[in-house]
């Protein structure tokens, strides 16, 4: 049964273990660098200067003190409930436009898919939308986070090529069986396509948590604002405007509001870091047996 | 058929359904004020209240992030008695919620913005377009301290009076306390003041080891950096792009201001100029001998061969690693604080950063600019058409002005952020030795508003920034620095233009013409700094400058300063 | 009289057959209308003059004037140049790499390792830009890791982001870096759909390793692979400001200035929403064409398509 490794296969092994190992470690330079300044002492870490931190500069967790302190707990809890319901929602309408997309032989299927495609290219721009979206009495509630936006035309032109693979015998069968195209797509394309749902659900979980954008429009309150948000502020703190509307006042551009930036960033992507590798396995296991086998 | 109207009634259905889906408060946990707010504005025994749109970076505070946390403001909207609901965008992003929010009807009642520059025609367009309120009579009735102040101060009147003469906000103004005056005056006193907070800064302890004296003119600088070159520091002069231009530092010299680079909004390169005419200083003859200058200092290895892609980190790393000699600095972060790092890592260290004056070309000569923020620093509360109860709003603006509003957000509250000493307002002990352990500035933020439609009182950024851990017989840097940079010694005039304003229909025409010079002044001050495009090209760089349509640019500046010089007194 | 009535009775029965395709159409149809096309019309303002006053429908037309005066400035050719250049050489350069990566991946037969190695490859793609670009800036000065390690092979070490013929590298490079993994994901949830019996066929016919990953591995990902190149066709001119913004001063604009640069500084002087909107629906339209061509193309080569 095991087949026997040629010479070339295996120097193809080594070759490709380093290549691998080389490309994973510098993807993780940066967050292990956001990491090491987070716990770096402050002073000894603006005297770094360029060089590459493979330790934190000094020790110090004067920063998270200061992280959780502040309105991140708000955020946390925001960006949680835009993340769960946000997420289902954009999951459920996804399945839906995603099935129909996938099915052939209906009338409307070419204007219909023509006519989803098109808001691809086409946007009426920032200022109409918000009107539209104030004149839906929507601003400075939660729905204008989790509804407008709900939809990614790139996900669900993902999720159809996932189940427009899906072997049309099978959906035929079910039918004669008597069940219908909503049942279909529950009990056979969706747990058909594990894989890909995983993945649309993590590209939907994560931009939501990656979202400030429609936040910043929409929101003026801070009881609703995400993490993101209140990252972004302290991101923001030093840039050039902040610097000459306030005079010079407002950047605290001193070291350790350096380090908090870091601190922050630590505790703002830990969580769906966390969350990743429960999804991870729908896919890699796939991957599992698909590949050469023991 | 049947089924295709169903089909579509169902569709119109679900949109309805979506739309009135908003009409239902986002959750009931948060109970956000702002819904029965709306409601309640009409009704005779509920209190007054109002909306208020303001940038929460206005705070200045590491400490308190949202108006209704802040002390001064708490206690300032239980004094007027009229509710305030305050609307916040995040920091940053106020610039883009305001042009959204301004295209609807349902604005909030109060915004506080920069209206002259930030609405396409300035104030006088948002007027006509019926956006905001013409305040004029409004203030004779309803705001009898803003009044008070206008008439005793009718240069701020002129800068919120637009060409056809509506007074359009409550703006922000700096003031401060009369130079020979021994007490510190009152709100209706003090008079407005354009502070220089940007500047040069040098090690003294270098200069004491080379035997210089502190450096006045460009050729004493050049001196002084070869001495720093000399001597084993690596970057003699370092500086991010942005503060080197915005301080104009070695550019008044030549009688010329700079484009802030990397900052497109404050027109800096502009200027009055003695006889009262416009200049824009990249166009002038001057800056030749400016580019010159530079390029000598980048071309020896003087200036940090970095300073177009550096942020400020990047310098302050070089200046604690000692490995600079001059920079350029802002306050407050400032002297005292760079000092304390160096000394935290090395007790015996001699560095010692003193802030110095621009430099001039011959020694006597009288500097006619310098870098300063206006006094109407352009932004300011105007009250929306949305408005539905005009007098609560001035009611709620105007005690910003009154003698008690005004302490209140410049001070905090007496005895316990601060108490009068001598006829001086002073941080109390509890602000400078707080329980908290942080600076005496933190915790007085906590108290005290930085920016706001009300007069600034600049002797409470002083006090703020005073470094109050040091001993007695020491000399605060900072505060120095500051005395130092806004002195007349250092220039004359602020640059920059007073809050003139386009018509629409020339603003588009200037803005096409404007962005394409200030790409190409940009791009060019680099090339000419760093060698890439020799000086002798400056001529031919004047000429396509003229070919870009400056002449327009410069038209339109002088009609809008024509009609600013008219505007009734 | 008869044909309306045919074609009536077509849809009809289509629909009555299709019921509940059409029925769970709708939610997503009324997203589309309500979210989509009613803001849709905001187009119009590229052809007015918006001003808030009048509002969009009230403003005055004035047809093609913000498209000339775009193509009219002195910078139009450069802009344009740079966004189309530094599209290409990042589809070039970005597009192929996740699914190598992918592929790679795929070859690793150690568990650990290649969950380890995924997980670790999509950490760029969640660190704020503005720090992300912090450290790029950090390691292409002069005196840093990456142009330090550059001198070793005989580059000149300089502040790479000050020398106009390097912006380009610079910034390809840095977004390799940080979409690499993310990119990579999508394929390899495709080829976790690839049927094992497939490769013991292969096995049995006795393709070697590299054979099998041609002509097995590669075609049963090919759809995705083209979808996703479509998708990417789509965004062409879509180059964003922010991470430029972040990254280029006024001594490189010669390469680094693109049309979202330039609308975003001209937007600081004055905010014209008409102007802003008359680029982007400039840009749109080329996108929409170049997917147009793109999707004809494959829909005749390889049967897939967009619809």
């Amino acid at each position: 049964m095991v087949e026997k490794e040629s010479n070339a296969s295996r120097i193809f092994n080594v070759v490709n273990y380093i290549l691998l190992a080389l490309i994973g470690i510098i993807c993780l330079y940066p967050f292990l660098y956001v990491v090491l300044a987070s716990f770096s002492n402050p002073n000894q870490f603006i005297k770094h200067d360029f060089t590459v931190l493979w330790k934190p500069a000094g020790f110090s967790l004067e920063a998270y003190k200061h992280v959780f302190t502040g309105e991140l707990g708000t955020g946390y809890l925001n960006t949680m409930i835009y993340v769960i319901a946000g997420t289902a929602i954009s999951m459920f309408l996804t399945f839906l436009g995603a099935y129909v997309l996938s099915r052939k032989g209906y009338l409307f299927k070419k204007p219909l898919t023509f006519l989803i495609m098109f808001t691809m290219y086409f946007n009426g721009g920032l200022i109409p939308f918000y009107l539209w979206i104030n004149q839906l009495n929507m601003i400075d509630t939660r729905w204008a986070i989790l509804i407008p936006m709900a939809l990614s035309t790139y996900n669900m032109i993902v999720m159809r090529t996932a189940f427009a693979s899906v072997p049309e015998s099978l959906i035929e069968a079910a039918k004669l069986d008597g069940a219908n195209d909503f049942t279909c797509l529950f009990r056979i394309i969706i747990p058909l396509s594990k894989a890909t749902v995983a993945v649309v659900l993590l590209f939907y979980a994560v931009s939501r948590w990656n979202e400030w954008l429609p936040a910043s429009m929409f929101l003026r309150s801070r009881e609703m604002y995400p993490l993101q948000l209140f990252l972004r502020e302290i991101l923001l703190t030093s840039s050039a405007d902040a610097i000459v509307n306030t005079g010079g006042e407002a950047t605290n551009v001193t070291a350790l509001a350096e380090i908090i930036k870091y601190a922050t960033i630590v505790v703002s992507t830990l969580p769906i870091l966390i969350i990743y590798p429960f999804v991870q396995k729908y896919f890699v296991s796939g991957v599992m047996i698909g590949g050469v086998k023991e | 058929m049947k089924k295709l109207t169903a089909f579509f009634t169902a569709c119109a259905l679900v949109v309805m359904s979506l739309a009135g889906c908003g009409g239902s408060p986002a959750d009931n946990s948060s109970s956000t004020q702002s819904e029965s707010v709306s409601e309640s504005t009409s009704t005779e025994q509920t209190a007054a209240s109002i909306s208020y749109w303001m940038d929460p970076q206005n705070i200045g505070s590491s400490q308190v992030k949202s108006f209704k946390d802040h002390k001064a403001w708490q206690e300032y909207e239980k004094n007027v008695g009229v509710s305030i609901d305050w609307q916040e965008p995040a920091s940053g992003q106020s610039a883009e919620q305001f042009n959204l929010i301004i295209a609807t009807k349902d604005m909030p009642d109060i915004m506080y913005a920069y209206w002259s520059t930030q609405y396409p025609g300035g104030p006088d367009a948002a007027i006509a377009d019926g956006k905001i309120v013409a305040l004029n009579d409004y203030i004779d009735q309803y705001a009898p301290n803003f009044k008070a102040y206008l008439d005793a101060h009718p240069d701020i009147r002129q800068e919120i009076t637009t060409d056809s003469g509506n007074i359009y906000c409550f703006p922000g103004v700096y003031t401060y306390t009369s130079a020979n005056s021994d007490v510190w005056q009152d709100t209706i006193t003090r008079e407005p003041y354009e502070e220089t907070f940007m500047g040069l800064v040098i090690r003294k302890d270098l200069l004491d080891k080379a035997n210089l004296d502190i450096p006045v003119t460009l050729d004493d600088w050049y001196e002084a950096l070869v001495a720093f070159k000399d001597m084993g520091i690596k970057y003699p002069m370092s500086c991010i792009a942005m503060m080197l231009t915005g301080s104009n530092a070695f550019a008044t010299a030549y009688d010329i201001t700079l484009p802030m680079v990397g900052f497109n909004a404050g027109n800096t390169a502009f200027a009055l100029n003695d006889k009262g005419s416009i200049i824009y200083g990249p166009a002038q003859d001057g800056y030749k001998g400016y580019l010159t200058f530079m390029n000598k200092l980048y071309s020896e290895g003087l200036l940090d061969p970095d300073f177009m892609v550096q942020d400020r980190t990047n310098v302050q790393s070089k200046i604690i690693n000692g490995e600079v000699g001059a920079w350029v600095e802002m306050m407050p972060t400032g002297l005292g604080a760079l000092r304390s790092q160096v000394l935290a890592e090395d007790p015996d260290s001699e560095f010692y950063p003193v802030g110095v004056p621009n430099p001039v070309l011959k020694e006597g000569q009288q500097l006619l600019y310098k870098q300063g923020n206006a006094a109407y620093v352009g932004a300011g509360a105007a009250i929306t058409t949305s408005c539905k109860d005009i007098a609560a709003a001035c009611k709620v603006l105007d005690y910003g002005w009154s003698e008690e509003g005004n302490r209140l957000l410049n001070w905090g509250i007496e005895g316990v952020s601060y108490e009068m000493v001598d006829g001086w307002p002073k941080l109390t002990d509890k602000m400078i030795h707080n329980d908290k352990g942080i600076s005496a500035s933190e915790a007085f933020s906590e108290y005290r508003n930085l920016n706001g439609p009300y007069p600034m009182d600049h002797t409470q950024r002083l006090e703020s920034k005073r470094d109050y851990t040091l001993k007695d017989g020491e000399i605060d840097e900072n505060l120095k620095s500051l005395d130092l940079w806004s002195d007349p010694a250092n220039g004359l005039k602020r640059a920059g233009l007073p809050s003139t304003t386009m018509l629409v229909e020339e603003a588009s025409t200037y803005a096409n013409a404007y962005n394409e010079i200030s790409t190409y002044v940009s791009e060019m001050f680099s090339k000419f700094i760093m060698g890439n495009e020799p000086l002798d090209k400056f001529e031919s760089y004047q000429e396509n400058l003229k070919a870009m349509g400056l002449e327009d640019v410069m038209r339109l500046q002088e009609t809008a300063l024509d009609r600013y010089n008219h505007r009734v007194q | 009289m008869n044909k309306p009535s045919l074609t009536l009775r077509t849809i009809k029965k289509d629909i009555q057959k299709n019921k509940w395709i059409y029925l769970m159409a709708i939610p997503v149809l009324a997203f589309y209308i309500c979210f989509s096309y009613i803001p849709m019309a905001g187009i119009q303002i590229a052809f007015k003059d918006f001003n808030f006053g009048a509002g969009i429908w009230g403003s005055p037309w004035v047809g093609l004037k913000h498209f000339i005066s775009f193509f009219k400035g002195p910078y139009a050719w450069r802009i344009i140049r740079n966004t189309l250049l530094l599209s290409f050489y990042t589809i070039v350069v970005c597009f192929p790499a996740p699914i190598l990566f992918a592929l790679l991946l795929n070859e690793a037969k150690n568990k650990l390792f290649k969950r380890t190695i995924q997980t670790v490859s999509y950490l760029p793609h969640f660190i704020s830009l503005v720090v992300i670009c912090g450290l790029i800036k950090e390691f292409t000065q002069s005196t840093g890791l990456v142009s330090t390690l550059l001198s070793l092979f005989g580059v000149t070490q300089e502040t790479m982001l000050l020398n106009p013929d390097r912006f380009r590298a610079v910034y390809i490079i840095s977004d390799l870096w940080q979409t690499i993994g993310w990119n990579s994901i999508i394929y390899l949830a495709a080829l976790s759909g690839v049927d094992p019996t497939l490769y013991d066929a292969a096995a049995v016919d006795g393709a070697g390793r590299f054979r099998r990953v041609l002509h097995v591995t590669l075609p049963c990902i090919m759809p995705t692979i083209i979808i996703m190149f479509i998708l990417r066709i789509g965004q062409f001119m879509t180059v964003g400001y922010d991470k430029i913004l972040l990254l280029y001063n006024s001594s490189i604009y010669e390469t680094a200035d693109v049309i979202s640069t330039f609308v975003y500084r001209k937007g600081v002087v004055e905010s014209n929403f008409s102007f802003s909107a008359a680029v982007g629906v400039f840009n749109s339209l080329v996108n929409f064409i170049l997917v147009v061509i793109v999707n004809k193309i494959s829909a005749k080569v390889s049967e897939t398509s967009l619809w």
